[in-house]
């Protein structure tokens, strides 16, 4: 026993090494996303008709009633282009700006700091998708694990399909249909909103009771129209999961039905479906965009709500450019989970 | 996909999802000629109105019809569907498809951009293009949501090519020079039909979600009208305040509807592209009930209480919607404590269907329909194991039968630690087991089969393949049981590690005295080490005799031809045959004798009646030319 301790800690060492390792890769791929993205931003309102950065100098001397400061049109060039520097040049400018985290001014908030309205909305969305999306997963997993362990059973033909059905259901419609019943009808919930705007910011009991009570139905919305897609894909892989060989053995051996349906079954099931959540975050956001317009939650979705309207060029780039960080992270944090529960290092989950 | 479309539920999917089409179409018509209503004709007299027979549906709060309005929005719809399912279908399949097939840098390069736009939020990206681009139609829509949204599509194309660039045909069809285009279109492209519809039917649900939102947020055009976009006024109008339902809800309704009916038929395609995944159809779990309760439960006693194993009469049939096939027809075999039985025939002869029903593990659709399978332990109780129910056999499951199944990387669970999967057999059989001596009883019956003990904190993956396979062979014997089920224990493993583990199983068996049933299609191993031999032929057994008897004495004309099929073992000339023809077809099994179609001593009256197993000396045979040949040694069993 105590000769063999050393050897069992290399193996392990070197398995966590190997994980490392993996991670690593990912973290790899990610920055090289938000890259892409980056350059996007860049690249999109110089492709677009007409010329963005001359009608937001025009908006903000309409909003103004004097002629933008030189620093501003700098600033407007570099983010939108429309002067006379080469591509490059204007790319290297862009990149300034950025890392300074300078993302210009709000036109319809003129002069707002974009990176300000932004960053007021982000911690809303985070939550609010965060929590939602952690407990559709949970619940639509749980429901698929059931019905696939008795696949071809009632529960499973009536439930399965209508789960597949769900899955068009669009968010928004859903939001409104929950503001009607539940807000006005009924009057369980706030019509709108993300806050009691009459209790004082704060850590109080009071305070978070009130956002707790806000964000409900928001949540709910989003829970109702993702849970579907979970039930359907752990589902399916737990009815591949059932015919392996490991199952066939583990029955063999006269272990009770659950701890085969869950050490043997599930565990292993469920592990593409932390692939299949690192994969379907960037849907659940865009959803939960539509939804916080429809609760007016005062989240990215309201924001970039407002900035589509009125045209706020800024703030739609920043809105595209912060979301796509946020989901980058919350992809890599799915992919980090997945490395955890499976001790084998994948090269391709 | 005939398959698919007499699915119920893909029928109501496709009637509606035709519905919809004729309404899209005639839409424009049918509010001209049959409605009268002008979809954005205001009429401040009319505002706000529930349905009525003025208004079938009501009105909004600037008094435009709803009902004419939905009838408008169809095609709003229905074109951004189609030109997102279309659009991102075929740049999905030139990409995918080409990264599978061509491989090597070009496949690198376009899987990485195929990931980089998997993990864009794609629709923040088609919200802010659409939001520059002002008053988008549905055209533009669609071809925005396809230039963004084809990637989870082409992912799927790719790993579909590059399994299938491997494959047999399609390398056959390199070799002989066809140029890479025609082998993508003739060989490759028809094989991913399945998931072409897939894609296509997935890909209009995205397009009309995605136009329902972004006409939601206002970005279709001011005077278009969508679903989408009389959410969105009926919620900026306050329809929500009013209660004016019936112009919020109705637009909803008719994404749902429209979505779900083309959900549906995919649902639907996909459970009859992949049958494994809809589990059990209503006619086959009914047939199982029927057959549950056929099986009596009348108390039978062993021949012998020398058995181990008696198996007699045993048949299974798979139990399809086009009626069963018998995949085991009353077998009967008895295995002598401390024997080593082995079990050879051609795959498809039935031999692993008997043995997981030997140990009660019918693979669904597998059905055990009749017959018995006497177990008796050391202390002399026989227990009929056909007859007990699942929670009945648990007790006796890894403590009397045990069973090694032929690759130990499918047979191991991958996440779990291989001591962990010695540990939960030990606990569950004996519940006063301390987790400490379990672990000590692990490391023990691994280093009877010569792994270390600190490899029971080794997951699977982390040893190599002969150790995973003696891995199985020790968790086996975890429960002291009295017979082994083997199922082709050392055809994953390389020869020298063959050897090895042969030699490791019988010194075991040497040593623990249990009985083995060792199946396997090698007849030549099986003559090395099994006491006696059993033939399965198209799930019969034809010829059972002591294993020399077999290998220099075959009764039967199969078992000649498979003895003469492989090299002997210890003597050097002879020149190998092997058996004409192929193994019959079990859903259509031939008449008489199902060998006598390659049998080359058949005659008259082969093909019409079915041979009895006789006994011939020390040997059982089922072959017609025996019959009548000596009557005094003939005994029927």
């Amino acid at each position: 026993m105590v000769k063999s301790r050393p050897d069992a800690a290399v193996v392990k060492l070197v398995a966590s090494h190997q994980g490392l390792r993996r991670l690593g890769r990912r973290l790899g791929f990610y920055l090289m996303v938000a890259a892409v993205a980056i350059t996007l931003n860049f690249i999109i309102p110089r492709l677009m008709p007409g010329d963005p950065g001359t009608q937001l100098l025009l908006k903000i001397q309409q909003t103004t009633g004097i002629a933008p400061s030189e620093e501003t049109v700098k600033n407007v060039r570099a983010l939108f282009g429309g002067d006379d520097q080469n591509l490059a040049a204007q790319y290297l400018t862009y990149l300034g700006q950025i890392f300074q985290g300078n993302l210009g001014v709000s036109t319809s908030q003129y002069p707002t700091p974009v990176s300000e309205l932004v960053f007021a909305a982000l911690p809303w969305t985070v939550l609010l998708v965060g929590i939602s999306t952690v407990l559709a997963f949970a619940i639509g997993v749980t429901i698929g694990i059931s019905l696939g362990w008795k696949a071809g059973g009632r529960a499973d033909s009536f439930f399965t399909p209508a789960a597949a059905i769900l899955g068009s259901i669009p968010y928004f419609w859903v939001a409104v249909l929950a503001v009607w019943f539940f807000a006005i009808i009924l009057g369980w919930f706030p019509i709108a909103g993300g806050y009691d705007p009459s209790i004082v910011p704060g850590f109080s009991l009071l305070y978070v009771l009130g956002i707790l009570k806000f964000g409900f139905l928001p949540a709910a919305t989003i829970i109702f129209s993702t849970f579907g897609g979970w039930v359907i894909g752990q589902r399916n892989m737990m009815v591949t999961t059932l015919g392996e060989d490991y199952i066939l053995l583990a029955k063999a051996k006269g272990l009770s039905p659950r701890r085969i349906m869950f050490r043997y079954a599930a565990r292993n099931a469920i592990l593409p479906s932390f692939t299949g959540l690192a994969l379907s975050i960037a849907g659940i956001v865009a959803g939960a965009l539509l939804t916080e317009v429809v609760f007016g939650y005062p989240g990215m979705g309201s924001l970039l709500f407002r900035a589509v309207t009125e045209r706020d060029y800024p703030v739609m780039q920043a809105v595209f450019l912060l979301t796509t960080f946020a989901v980058l992270i919350a992809n890599f944090i799915a992919d980090s989970t997945y490395a955890l529960l499976d001790p084998r290092t994948r090269e391709d989950g | 996909m005939r398959n698919a479309l007499s699915d119920r539920r893909a029928q109501a999917g496709l009637l509606i999802a035709l519905f919809f089409t004729a309404i899209a179409i005639f839409g424009p018509l049918i509010n001209e000629h049959v409605l009268h209503q002008n979809p954005l004709a205001i009429d401040l007299e009319a505002f706000g109105q529930p349905p009525s027979s003025a208004h079938l549906l009501g009105t909004t709060s600037s008094g435009q019809d709803v009902l004419a309005q939905l009838i408008a929005g169809a095609s709003q719809s229905m074109i951004a569907g189609l030109v997102a399912a279309l659009l991102g279908t075929a740049i999905a399949i030139i990409i995918g498809v080409t990264a599978g097939t061509l491989g090597g840098r070009i496949d690198s390069a376009l899987t990485a951009v195929t990931n980089i736009f998997l993990t864009l939020p794609g629709f923040a990206l088609i919200l802010i293009v659409a939001g520059y681009t002002s008053n988008a139609g549905p055209v533009l829509i669609g071809t925005i949501i396809a230039v963004f949204g084809w990637a989870g599509g082409s992912r799927a194309l790719r790993a579909q090519s590059l399994s299938l660039r491997n494959r047999d045909f399609v390398q056959a069809s390199r070799m002989i020079g066809e140029s890479r285009i025609r082998v993508v279109i003739v060989e490759v492209l028809p094989h991913l039909t399945g998931w072409v519809t897939v894609m296509l039917l997935m890909g209009f649900v995205g397009g009309i979600l995605s136009e329902a939102g972004l006409a939601f947020l206002g970005l279709s055009g001011v005077d278009t009208v969508s679903w989408g976009t009389m959410i969105s006024q009926a919620q900026a109008q306050n329809a929500l305040l009013g209660g004016m339902w019936w112009w919020f809800a109705p637009p909803g309704l008719c994404i749902v509807a429209l979505g779900g009916s083309v959900a549906l038929i995919n649902f639907a395609l996909d459970q009859s592209y992949n049958p494994r995944l809809s589990g059990l159809s209503r006619g086959q779990l009914n047939a199982f009930q029927k057959i549950k309760k056929r099986v009596q439960r009348t108390p039978k006693s062993p021949q012998s209480s020398e058995n181990v194993l008696e198996i007699s009469g045993l048949t299974v049939e798979y139990v399809t919607d086009r009626g069963n096939v018998v995949a085991c027809k009353q077998v009967s075999l008895n295995v002598r404590r401390g024997e080593i039985v082995g079990l050879a025939g051609e795959s498809g002869s039935g031999k692993s269907t008997l043995l997981t029903s030997l140990v009660r593990l019918d693979r669904p659709p597998a059905v055990t329909t009749s017959g018995s399978v006497l177990f008796t332990d050391r202390q002399g109780k026989t227990t009929d194991l056909v007859s007990q129910s699942e929670a009945e056999l648990r007790p006796l499951r890894w403590t009397s039968i045990s069973l090694v199944l032929q690759s130990a990387m499918t047979a191991l669970n991958p996440v779990m630690r291989l001591g962990d999967q010695f540990i939960d057999v030990l606990q569950t059989h004996d519940t006063t087991l301390s987790k400490a001596a379990a672990q000590k009883k692990t490391h023990e019956l691994l280093k009877n089969v010569g792994i270390a003990p600190n490899r029971s904190n080794s997951y699977p993956h982390e040893m190599s393949g002969g150790m995973r396979q003696r891995a199985t062979i020790a968790l086996a014997l975890a429960c002291d049981p009295e017979l082994v089920v083997m199922d082709e224990p050392t055809t994953a493993v390389d020869v020298v590690m063959q050897r090895q583990i042969l030699a490791n199983v019988l010194d075991l068996q040497r040593k623990f005295g249990f009985a083995i049933v060792f199946v396997t299609h090698d007849l030549s191993l099986l003559v090395e080490i099994a006491d006696r031999i059993a033939i399965m032929y198209a799930g019969k057994i034809i010829e059972v005799a002591a294993a020399e008897e077999i290998w220099n004495a075959p009764q039967h004309p199969y078992t000649v031809g498979l003895r003469d099929s492989f090299p002997p073992l210890s003597q050097t000339t002879v020149s190998l045959r092997g058996i004409p023809g192929a193994p019959p077809d079990l859903r259509n099994p031939p008449s008489g004798c199902s060998f006598h179609p390659r049998c080359p001593l058949k005659f008259d009256g082969c093909d019409r009646d079915e041979p009895e197993l006789l006994q011939i000396g020390e040997t059982s045979v089922a072959c017609h030319q025996y019959e009548g040949a000596n009557p005094k040694e003939m005994v029927i069993q």
